[in-house]
């Protein structure tokens, strides 16, 4: 059965003679060619670039992406975490939360509460004097950062975060920890809120006096009061 | 002619003459029978010995110079085929046929309707399959030579050429 079909195919092979050139024209074709071209005109380009080269390149190109990804994620979340010094998304998402639940439990005597190094007073027995809130008023968060210089590095000593009412005058309660004085805030535009701050911030039995009269621009730091060994940090924001 | 050439050296008019004249039918028909397409034919051909022309240096004398040839040109033509992939063979386009008979060399007729069938049912085969049993049957190329120019391995070539010959009984089994 192969033998026929070999047969068969021989038959056909040996009656179709394709068509072509002579090989004289062919020949003659090919020298023009070969004249007019460079020895490395059929150096294919694969061989140049070796297929390892080309997945090592782009494994490379993956790590590098990776790394400059993970850089800039670091340097923008460090950028955030020094912007309201200290207070990253999990801190403000806590604050957010104690505030509404706050808000549930004091819905009318609510006026401020602080959070310092993680204990809460509430301030719902002083009236704020001269108030003058607005119709749907925003809560404001100011940061004091406490920070000392300890071995040449800038720690942070304490976190006081009092929330109070954008465009009201807010005193604060007296507390043996909390921060004691005023706060009195008004809106001025987006980005900017006035604030007017006497406070004073204990740090173990050292009393900081803290003062400030002026535009505060949201969410960045700025340096309230600094010494060789020891500095301020106020950060507003609105919650 | 390895001979004549030396490492990074192109060969010499006369001995690129004499081997051009020497191997030229059976690359051709080893092309011819892997594309059956008569104008690329000419183009893979003349693609081939270019090629060869240039890189005759590499030529090391492991395998008879016609297999080198051809190993160029089969991969000529198959990278001829995957570029134009997208234009699938016409048989008609192909052999043009304008006589009712073919006659061989020897004199020997097939009428064009038989030939047209052979013709058909090799373009309806795979090309590695046409191409194995090209090398191996019609050329009659050792199968150890066969599987230097398609690059695998001789079971490979022994089950090519078995598969071919199965898949055109199959559809000449009226003219067995």
């Amino acid at each position: 059965m192969n033998k026929d079909i070999d047969k068969l195919l021989k038959k056909w092979d040996e009656h179709s003679s394709p068509r072509s050139r002579t090989p004289e024209a062919m020949l003659e074709s090919i020298g023009k060619v070969t004249e007019n071209m460079t020895p490395y005109h059929f150096e294919p380009a694969y061989k140049l670039v070796h297929r390892n080269w080309i997945y090592g390149a782009i494994a490379a190109m993956v790590v590098l992406s990776a790394a400059i990804c993970i850089l800039l994620n670091e340097i923008y979340s460090r950028g955030k975490t020094d912007s309201i010094k200290g207070i990253n998304r999990t801190e403000l998402a806590e604050i957010k939360k104690i505030n509404e639940e706050l808000k549930v439990l004091f819905p009318n005597s609510l006026k401020s509460f602080c959070i310092v190094n993680g204990s809460l007073v509430i301030n719902t027995q002083e009236k704020a004097d001269n108030e003058d809130t607005e119709d749907n008023p925003k809560r404001l968060l100011v940061r004091y950062a406490v920070m000392k210089k300890v071995s040449g590095k800038w720690i942070t000593a304490a976190k006081n975060d009092i929330v109070t009412t954008v465009g009201s005058n807010t005193k604060l309660a007296d507390n043996n920890n909390s921060p004691k004085g005023y706060i009195w805030s008004w809106r001025v535009d987006k980005k900017v809120v006035a604030l007017e701050s006497d406070i004073n911030i204990h740090l173990g039995r050292q009393n900081i006096p803290v003062k400030f009269f002026g535009g505060a621009k949201l969410n960045e730091p700025e340096i309230v009061q600094l010494n060789d060994n020891l500095k301020v940090c106020q950060t507003v924001t609105l919650i | 002619m390895s001979e004549a050439v030396t490492a990074g050296n192109l060969p010499d008019h006369e001995h690129f003459t004499n081997l051009f004249h020497e191997h030229h039918p059976v690359v051709r028909r080893v092309v011819f029978r892997v594309l059956l397409d008569e104008q690329a034919t000419d183009d893979i051909v003349q693609t081939t010995f270019i090629k060869a022309y240039y890189k005759m240096h590499t030529f090391k004398g492991r395998s008879k110079m016609s297999t080198w040839l051809c190993r160029i040109a089969y991969n000529e033509a198959l990278t001829y085929r995957r570029k134009n992939a997208r234009n699938p063979l016409s048989i008609e386009d192909v052999y043009a046929p304008e006589k009712t008979s073919r006659q061989a060399s020897d004199g020997n007729i097939m009428t064009i309707e038989t030939y047209e069938e052979i013709s058909t049912a090799m373009a309806d085969i795979p090309e590695h399959l046409r191409a194995a049993i090209t090398l191996v049957v019609l050329e009659e190329v050792p199968v150890s030579e066969a599987a230097i120019i398609m690059n695998c391995n001789q079971a490979t070539v022994y089950w090519r050429v078995h598969k071919a010959r199965k898949l055109l009984k199959n559809k000449l089994k009226h003219l067995l």
